[in-house]
């Protein structure tokens, strides 16, 4: 397995993308990649960004989507001007890699199991059980998606992704698949390489003692926790932190970005993993918004972090994907890194340090990390599923023989 | 490290290493108790089905086998957890090519790998899911594979298991290579294929022959089914036609009499297909050219609507010039234009950039083609449509002949028979489907035996002015009154003297006793005799009598013997006074 990374923040995409392949074919040193992962700035024009990647990489299976501003790669931060893109490659010639795009049409769901299919296909693995699953998705329908490729894979197939971001959280987020782009599609890339993989799914955020009971909500907003309004309940467990948004409703972008909600997704004996969701709004009838579905009867509870947290994160969650894995931190031949848009620009002065922690755990080789307005992956007992405020790991080690 | 946050990180780190130390553990007992069995067992033959116990709980199989690759490239159980499985002989593809040299695989769904599809039934559908592991000996190949009956059942912690346990199963395969023994087993392995072969055979001509049975079964009860309701819909469709002919008819009146006159035709069109589906219904045959066939469809109102449905499909016709004709029903033709078209839609609906291409040429076949073990040498005309769908999945084709087998969404279109109807009339036509699934779509080729005639020229349209009889005497035969009493309207309005009876034994009765110049002959009559044996005995009382066949279903081999013993054209009920003018006039002028 040899991977490398190219990136660029031209303002011309094509020019970008000239750029990015030419660093990204010095790290592959002539040998031919299997798959490009592309992840761009909504700022660009994508669909002329992957045009010329398929002219300059023909026949490549392409995956990805629109990353907030820009990525970070072993080289360091690559954001100017609210843009960048990132190419990550793999390159493994007995592996095998594909990836199927499908369009939602409200259903996202069936076209989750239609890319699935055509990537499969694409891979020339039908039926196979890959050894990993990325997606790329819209915010909203990630759950969904989830829930349909386990229907059909399984429960052991790890699933690892982002929902495309965009700058401003005004729907410019976009989903690549080979040369295909579409603001409400599903694109899904499956990979069987010859190495071994690791992966991890944190949140940089500890629990408190404040928790309650969700006893009515409607798909992403909790109405009442505990039979009272969610958002004032939010408040107190806050220490008054959202009292000016309480009377008319208001974002809470980013000041909720260090109290989030969290639900126990399970435990290893008895200590407790969370999924985080994050509070974006509250509502006119004092409700809270979420990027993620709730259910009545959930219990949920107040999170807590800091931005020191947030800095160091990446590359702890890096080390705990090696950690997982078979093999060691020497033998880590890349990485892909999916990052929570909202903890980025927390900490967006503060973006060397994830790249120093990031080649500090991954001991120099390349990386792609994206940001993202959800992230999916795989918890520690190995339940998918998405959530917020996280960073989700994928390290490729040595190849397995 | 500070935070309460990390340390809950560590501990959490710290959990998942005892977990894994947990697991290990177990898995070292068993690998241990594995290389216990391998030492001490003498009889080699008990080696497998000893480490397939061991293995049965950690790994969380159904089923274990080993299978031994031959030179010839398929592969035979060497040994296996449960007999049966024993039998079967599997071939290799590119899934075992690529396990045989070194890369496992975890098979969510078999029914998509190729090397499932020639098992016999019962052994697919005990094993949706596998792990598959290479043996690996200094001298031969071999695959270690777990199965479970249900989709998707094995984790990657089984196969991180599984690899460790090949490693036990590799030491048995040369424990038995050491010993000699596997040259010994394989000889009776070589038998045992042999028969596995000829199971296989038999599982297949017997699927095949279930397969064939089952669509006759089914074409059988769309057939019962399309008589009866051929018979409730003559009244639906005679009385109107009638009552529309008379001239003091209130407008509101006229207007609900065409209303019912539509439904019962629209109504008759859904028996149609039924009848396309009923194998063995008499339709008639001509020279016919497909290019013109296609033309034809192409400007119908049907393929208008399809257009207007899918306006972002683009139809493309390549229409070889020259094309030699067939011989074939017009009607299954236009069926099967029409099914295939509206199949193909349905498949490139979500495509922004759908296309659909209907090509004609003609083939000369010398070789097998799919699905078709044994196929006529010869010349064909071959119809091929081609979609850029999503394409069919292996499993879906199995299937998409049988009736009712739809993936469309009930409701939006089809009746589930679409494709069967396809089938059924390749059948009548002795011709071969070709379904050829792709990435990029999908292909259905259709070979159609070349006709060396002529194209016969077509029948002139006549009107009802041209079939008025002059007062010749018509004896209807039919075990249905309504069929009489429509029938003997018609003839009626039509200027010629008609009678009814309700059986052949009466028909044959009254021939004896009064001669009459026609015989309009229902083929079903029950009880009594058909309307075969009828003119069979009528015409051993009156030579030569001429007579029209007119029946909703019936058995072409009794249309044609009745044909060869002189009676003239069929027609389909429920029939038009036009039909039937035309009909009894062509006969009575021959």
């Amino acid at each position: 397995m040899k991977t490398a990374t190219g990136w660029s923040v031209n303002s011309n995409g094509e020019q970008a993308i000239d750029e990015a392949v030419a660093r990204l074919q010095k790290g592959l040193d002539g040998a031919d990649p299997g798959i490009i992962l592309l992840h761009a700035s909504p700022k660009y024009d994508n669909a002329r960004v992957l045009a010329r990647l398929g002219e300059r990489l023909p026949g490549v299976p392409v995956h990805g989507g629109t990353t907030c501003f820009g990525v970070l790669t072993s080289d360091g931060v690559h954001i100017e001007d609210g843009r960048g893109l990132g190419l990550m490659a793999l390159s493994d010639p007995d592996g095998d890699y594909g990836v199927g795009f499908c369009e939602a049409k409200g259903d996202p769901g069936r076209a989750a199991q239609v890319a699935l299919k055509q990537a499969l296909a694409a891979a020339d693995r039908p039926g196979e059980a890959p050894t990993v699953i990325l997606i790329s998705s819209y915010p909203g329908c990630e759950e969904d998606v989830i829930h349909a490729l386990e229907e059909v894979v399984g429960l052991g197939v790890p699933i690892i992704g982002g929902t495309s971001a965009d700058n401003d959280m005004s729907g410019q987020w976009l989903q690549f698949g080979n040369q295909e782009l579409s603001a409400d599609a599903v694109s899904i890339a499956v990979l069987f390489p010859l190495c071994e993989i690791g992966y991890a799914f944190h949140g940089s955020y500890d629990y408190t003692e404040h928790r309650g009971r969700v006893t009515r909500a409607t798909g992403r907003i909790i109405h009442e926790i505990d039979n009272r309004p969610a958002a004032q309940v939010y408040n107190e467990w806050t220490g008054g932190m959202i009292v000016d948004s309480l009377p008319n409703g208001g974002s809470l972008v980013p000041a909720a970005s260090f109290s989030p909600l969290g639900t126990e997704v399970g435990r290893v004996n008895e200590v407790p993993y969370f999924r985080l969701s994050y509070p974006v709004e509250v509502t006119d009838d004092e409700s809270l918004l979420l990027f993620t579905n709730v259910s009545e009867g959930q219990e949920i509870v107040l999170m807590t972090g800091n931005e020191d947290s947030l800095a160091s994160r990446a590359g702890r969650v890096a080390s705990v994907a090696i950690e997982a894995a078979d093999f060691g931190a020497e033998e880590v031949q890349g990485a892909l890194i999916l990052f929570c848009t909202g903890c980025m620009l927390t900490i967006q002065d503060r973006l060397e340090e994830p790249v120093a922690e990031l080649n500090s755990a991954l001991k120099g080789v390349p990386f792609l990390t994206t940001f993202t307005l959800g992230e999916q992956g795989c918890f520690i007992g190995g339940e998918n599923r998405h959530a917020n405020l996280m960073v989700a790991a994928l390290v490729f080690g040595p190849i397995n023989v | 490290m500070g935070t309460s946050e990390e340390l809950r990180e560590a501990l959490l780190n710290l959990e998942e290493a005892r977990i894994k130390e947990a697991q290990q553990k177990e898995m070292a007992e068993a690998l241990l108790e594995g290389l216990r069995i391998l030492v001490t067992t003498t009889d080699l033959e008990e080696l497998f089905p000893k480490l397939f116990d061991v293995m049965k709980e950690p790994l969380g199989f159904d089923v274990a086998l080993v299978l031994l690759a031959r030179e010839d490239g398929s592969l035979v159980p060497l040994a296996g957890s449960e007999p049966r499985f024993m039998q079967a002989c599997w071939e290799s593809h590119k899934l075992f090519k690529r396990a045989l040299g070194g890369s496992p695989a975890s098979i969510f769904d078999t029914s998509e790998v190729p090397e499932w599809r020639i098992l016999p039934e019962d052994i697919r559908q005990d094993t949706r899911s596998a792990l598959i592991f290479p043996l690996t000996t200094s001298g031969r190949r071999a695959l270690f594979i777990c199965t479970h009956k249900e989709p998707a059942h094995f984790s990657r912690n089984h196969t991180r298991l599984a690899r460790r346990f090949s490693v036990l199963a590799s030491q048995a395969m040369l424990q038995l290579e050491s010993a000699s023994r596997l040259a010994e087993m394989e000889e009776r392995l070589d038998a045992k294929a042999r028969l596995a072969e000829l199971n296989l055979k038999l599982a297949e001509s017997e699927r095949k022959l279930a397969k064939a049975r089952k669509m006759e079964a089914l074409g059988l009860l769309a057939g019962g089914v399309a008589h009866d309701l051929n018979n409730i819909l003559s009244g639906l469709v005679g009385y109107p036609q009638l009552m529309l002919m008379e001239e003091d008819l209130s407008d509101d009146h006229r207007d609900m009499l065409e209303t019912i006159d539509d439904a019962g035709r629209r109504a008759s069109a859904v028996v149609a297909d039924l009848l396309t589906v009923a194998r063995g219904v008499a339709s008639p045959k001509k020279v016919l050219n497909l290019n013109e066939i296609v033309r034809q469809h192409m400007r119908s109102p049907e393929h208008q609507q399809l257009v207007m449905d899918y306006p972002e499909i683009k139809f493309t016709t390549r229409l070889t010039s020259g094309l030699m004709n067939v011989l074939a029903s017009q009607v299954h033709l236009r069926k099967i234009l029409m099914n295939l078209l509206n199949n193909a839609a349905e498949a490139v609906r979500n495509n922004l950039e759908g296309r659909i291409t209907i090509e004609t040429n003609s083939v000369y076949l010398d070789r097998s083609i799919r699905g078709y073990e044994d196929i006529k040498v010869g010349e064909y005309v071959r119809l091929k449509i081609q979609d850029n769908g999503g394409g069919i999945s292996e499993e879906d084709l199995e299937r998409i002949f049988e009736p009712f087998y739809t993936r469309k969404v009930m409701g939006r279109s089809g009746t589930g028979l679409g494709l069967t109807i396809v089938w059924n009339a390749m059948q009548e036509h002795e011709g071969y489907i070709d379904v050829v699934p792709g990435d990029d779509g999908t292909s259905f080729k259709l070979y159609f035996p070349v006709c060396r005639e002529r194209l016969s020229t077509e029948r002139e349209t006549v009107s009802i002015e041209q079939c008025m009889g002059s007062g010749q005497k018509i004896l209807v035969v039919d075990d249905q009154p309504d069929q009489r009493k429509i029938a003997c309207a018609y003839l009626r309005k039509l200027g010629y003297k008609a009678f009814a009876v309700s059986s052949g034994e009466t028909a044959v009765d009254y021939i004896r006793e009064t001669p009459v110049d026609l015989l309009l002959l229902d083929m079903i009559m029950d009880p009594g005799i058909n309307g075969f044996e009828t003119y069979r005995r009528v015409i051993e009382i009156r030579p030569g009598q001429r007579a029209v066949i007119a029946s909703g279903y019936t058995q072409s081999e009794d249309v044609e013997a009745a044909q060869k013993l002189g009676a003239g054209r069929y027609i389909k009920k429920p029939y038009t006074l036009e039909i039937l003018g035309q009909a009894v006039k062509e006969e009575l002028d021959k």
